[in-house]
């Protein structure tokens, strides 16, 4: 039993390693550049850890400062998945989207930068080496290169964009300044303290032009193009996409329901299929190939395909598919086929729910209901299919059934978060 | 329903061919003195006729829905949302933007009307799919645009009424189910409604900069 068991998860575990994990910059749940919230969303760390892991690590000769800066070169930024269908709603000007309100993320950059400061002051305080008393405008500059970095970003409406890169600039510019201005502030001194004086001016020379290359840097990493480049690239894409689809879907299914359109309950089901598959495509429901979701969807459009029986799913919550889930959607889609089978109602509903820690399923038709008691011993699904299945994974099954009223069939399976991490 | 007191209702979508199928489906239950094919034809027809309710596509051109809500400015017409579209963004945003309901557009002329008459009467209409985006969205797992952190939570009671619904209970059995009235089902889906739309204090502020309260 046991044994069988662990094989059946390696199987599913080997299947799900296909894809290689990536880390992205993540904008949404960003305060600078979304390198702490990707880190902390590829490694599944929290995001507080990961930023605090860098503000300690800054501590040391600003290698936590200097890491940020490098990653945020690297790492590519995560693209937003739009769907098709709401991109091109979007351009025909079906749909007002509100922008999202980037406010507290401001907050952030100001209180990060305003953080960095108040660190290079104890830096200054305690460090006496060269590096130590110019932290300040190290950090400064660190800031300045920062601003003028985030201007690449997107989603930023253009004045800021111009704000920043002007105070970025002006920053980088004021401390070389202030260090030019502090070197020769007395005059009349020797030659050799004029020599050394020379040379650290030279230094600062070479420093400033490292400076002005990572100003650009980015740009050289990623060469940006312009937004209409990608602007006319995306329609041309959208364009190609759209009329290929359509002629791989809806056109043969419009075909085939001329052909066959002396009978009714063939061409509703055929519209019926075509209208969900659709809707898939357009709004982007189906989200991923190996979740609970899409396993339930792919059931629920096979049994409506051969049973002449709609199926209507809501489902909350998603998860990736683990030997668990998978008892679950077997059992569901019993409970599915019996309905459609025995309870003679034309329509079942199903409606799944699942969090990281449950997943459960309600199967509900308006039929004719049955008596438990009734159930032949011979009649394998409602036990063996449904019952001994989710008994074995740990889940139990709830039937309510009343004869004339119809039937629910609630499925409730706990998930092991442990069992469930090597996915 | 008697005679005189039937339903007004005006129909806004940019499909022909649904509007008719719509009209033809609903007309004998109540009066469909209107239509509307995009948000400035929409908002025309509502201001001009001032309707009980109006079925509303989320998607129109000029805007979508949102935007003839925003723009007839009329609080005492009830919209009630149909549509094909389940972007569950766009459905939230436009129950957030006033309307008191969604149906898809496969739902049957009899449940129609019925939810016709509901949001005339000034209940919350929510059909199993409108009740699974909601627990999504309480939830945070879908993404609602410019939603503040202190969006309200659900109280474990309306939860209950949100999950029965989203399994495909009517108000009558989610009652039952819960040994409460059909009447405290409806308190409890309208006050879901009542966070979703005023959870948001952006909204809240312009709302009340647009009147000149503050």
């Amino acid at each position: 039993m046991e044994s069988g068991d662990s094989c059946h998860a390696e199987g599913v575990s080997e299947s799900l390693s296909v894809k290689v994990p990536r880390a992205f910059r993540r904008f949404d749940r960003a305060l600078v550049a979304g390198v702490a919230a990707g880190l902390a969303a590829h490694s599944r760390y929290t995001v507080w850890a990961v930023r605090v892991a860098f503000v300690l690590a800054s501590f040391w000769k600003f290698s936590g400062a200097v890491a940020y800066a490098v990653l945020w070169l690297v790492l590519p930024r995560q693209e937003k998945q739009v769907p098709i269908g709401l991109v091109a709603a979007e351009r025909q000007g079906l749909r007002t989207v509100m922008p999202k309100t980037r406010w507290p993320q401001v907050a952030g950059w100001v209180g990060s930068c305003l953080i960095g400061v108040g660190i290079a002051f104890v830096i200054r305080l305690y460090d006496t080496s060269a590096i130590g008393q110019n932290a300040v405008g190290i950090s400064l500059v660190g800031i300045g290169v920062g601003l003028v970095w985030l201007t690449r970003e997107t989603g930023w409406p253009r004045w800021g964009k111009a704000v920043m890169s002007v105070l970025g600039v002006l920053m980088v510019w004021a401390v070389g300044t202030f260090v030019q201005a502090d070197i020769w502030s007395t005059v009349g001194i020797d030659m050799d303290e004029q020599m050394e004086r020379l040379l650290f001016s030279f230094f600062i020379a070479g420093t400033s032009m490292v400076v002005c290359l990572a100003l650009i840097l980015p740009w050289i990493v990623h060469p940006a193009r312009s937004e209409e480049d990608k602007q006319a690239e995306l329609i041309a894409q959208t364009r190609a996409d759209m009329a290929a689809h359509l002629h791989d879907s809806v056109l043969q299914t419009l075909a085939v329901i001329q052909k066959r359109s002396t009978d009714p309950k063939a061409v509703s089901q055929l519209a019926r299929s075509q209208e969900k598959e659709l809707r898939e495509w357009l709004y982007g429901e189906h989200v991923d190939d190996e979740s609970a979701t899409s396993a339930l969807k792919d059931v629920i459009a096979e049994l409506e395909a051969t049973h002449q029986v709609a199926v209507e799913l809501v489902t909350v919550g998603d998860h990736e598919m683990t030997v668990e889930i998978d008892a679950v959607v077997r059992a569901a889609r019993e409970a599915i086929l019996n309905a459609a089978k025995h309870s003679g109602a034309d329509k079942i509903d199903v409606y799944a729910e699942i969090s990281t820690q449950r997943a459960e399923a309600y199967i509900r038709d308006r039929g004719c209901g049955f008596e438990m008691d009734d159930v032949d011993q011979d009649r394998l699904g409602i036990r063996r299919s449904i019952i001994d299945r989710m008994a074995r994974y740990g889940g139990k099954v709830d039937v309510r059934s009343t004869v004339g009223e119809g039937t629910e069939i609630h499925l409730s399976m706990p998930l092991d978060e442990e069992g469930t991490g090597h996915g | 329903m008697a005679e005189e007191s039937r339903y007004r209702v005006v129909i806004v979508d940019d499909h022909a061919m649904l509007r008719t199928g719509v009209r033809h489906e609903i007309s004998s239950a109540v009066d469909v003195v209107g239509e509307g094919e995009d948000v400035a034809t929409g908002v025309a027809a509502i201001q001009q006729l001032h309707p009980d309710v109006v079925l509303l596509d989320v998607h129109l051109p000029g805007g979508g829905g949102v935007e003839v809500m925003k723009q007839a400015g009329l609080s005492e017409v009830k919209y009630l949302a149909l549509s094909v579209s389940d972007a569950a963004e766009d459905v939230i945003s436009t129950i957030r933007a006033g309307a008191r309901g969604y149906v898809t557009k496969s739902i049957s002329g009899t449940e129609l009307v019925d939810a016709i008459c509901r949001v005339a009467e000034g209940d919350a209409v929510f059909s199993p799919r409108l009740a699974g985006f909601v627990l999504d969205a309480f939830s945070g797992s879908i993404e609602v645009t410019s939603v503040d952190e202190d969006l309200d939570r659900l109280s474990s009671r309306e939860q209950e009424v949100m999950r029965l619904i989203a399994r495909g209970y009517s108000y009558r059995e989610v009652a039952r189910e819960l040994f409460i009235s059909v009447k405290t089902v409806e308190t409890h889906v309208s006050s879901v409604l009542r966070k979703l739309q005023l959870s948001n204090r952006h909204q809240l502020t312009r709302w009340a900069a647009d009147r000149k309260l503050v």
